[in-house]
């Protein structure tokens, strides 16, 4: 299990697992320039985390070469955005306590899926 | 208007001195500009080619209308985004079946293209001098239609611009000598 904190620090796989305070407006779907297929773009704030739940099938190739794509690899950031090849569908989200004071979402969708860390978490001095 | 140019300085008088008449005005379209000042009593005749005031007014023109056309640009793709993001609001609330949602998603589907980084670099700079608001590279990809890498591409070009590098992998920042 590898944990990935920096800026474009990825992960691919095809069982995703998500938590996040903030939940960004959806940006429009895209035909992803590079797999060719119609993918639907999410992005989180306030503190998100992605990680594999289950990884790609060996006669998949991963999109980016520099992606981590093992089951229980993590990215973590300020803000994390991606794509899945499903719809987040409202069944595929929870709403969890995250600490003792906020709430948070989770969210598990079972397709193929990117995530990176778009913002890395701040440092206080 | 540094072309402007002082051709006269007249005491107060009804008459019009003949050499502003037959001058090296003749036969020439030009602007003509009276500036009193009653202390002295007197009149400062200033003149410009009407052609160096049109060019001024063109490029002026020429440069607010490119801003203008940007400033709609992101207009339309923020009243899009709105759009999408209440269809998709809509699905998760349950009022509209997946079915539905797939349809009207259809509609604001995108395809990604390559986009040259200096037109990326170009129009982010302006965006930000306009605004003053700087998006993130997931959001500058949705603008542009594009990926993200080809958006760090166009970052790569602000190195001069801290609040642009920020937005860059370290990896990337050593590359370009940061």
């Amino acid at each position: 299990m590898t944990l990935g904190l920096g800026v474009c620090s990825s992960i691919e796989g095809k069982k995703l697992k998500l938590s996040t305070r903030k939940i960004n407006p959806q940006p429009s779907p895209v035909v992803d320039i590079k797999s060719g297929k119609k993918v639907y773009k999410f992005k989180l704030s306030y503190d998100g985390g992605a990680e594999i739940v289950d990884s790609l099938d060996l006669n998949d190739p991963a999109v980016y070469s520099t992606s981590m794509l093992d089951i229980g690899d993590k990215i973590q950031g300020s803000s994390i955005d991606g794509w899945t090849e499903k719809v987040i569908k409202p069944n595929d989200i929870k709403v969890i306590s995250r600490t003792g004071t906020h709430k948070g979402s989770e969210i598990e969708i079972k397709c193929r899926f990117y995530a990176h860390v778009q913002t890395e978490h701040r440092h206080h001095a | 208007m540094s072309q402007l140019r002082t051709l006269y300085s007249l005491t107060s008088s009804r008459i019009v001195t003949e050499d502003f008449l037959a001058d090296d005005n003749a036969n020439q379209d030009i602007l003509v500009r009276f500036q009193l000042e009653d202390r002295l009593k007197t009149i400062t005749v200033t003149t410009t080619n009407t052609k160096t005031i049109r060019d001024c007014l063109d490029a002026y023109h020429d440069q607010h209308k490119q801003d203008i056309n940007l400033l709609r640009s992101v207009i339309f793709w923020l009243r899009n985004n709105l759009d999408y993001d209440g269809v998709y609001t809509a699905f998760l609330l349950g009022c509209l079946s997946e079915e539905e949602f797939e349809e009207e998603s259809e509609k604001f589907t995108v395809y990604e293209e390559f986009v040259d980084p200096i037109k990326i670099a170009q129009d982010i700079q302006k965006m930000y001098s306009l605004i003053g608001v700087d998006f993130d590279t997931s959001d500058y990809a949705s603008y542009f239609k594009c990926s993200q890498e080809n958006i760090v591409d166009g970052l790569k070009l602000l190195k001069n611009n801290p609040i642009f590098m920020e937005k860059l992998p370290q990896k990337i920042i050593q590359e370009i000598g940061l």
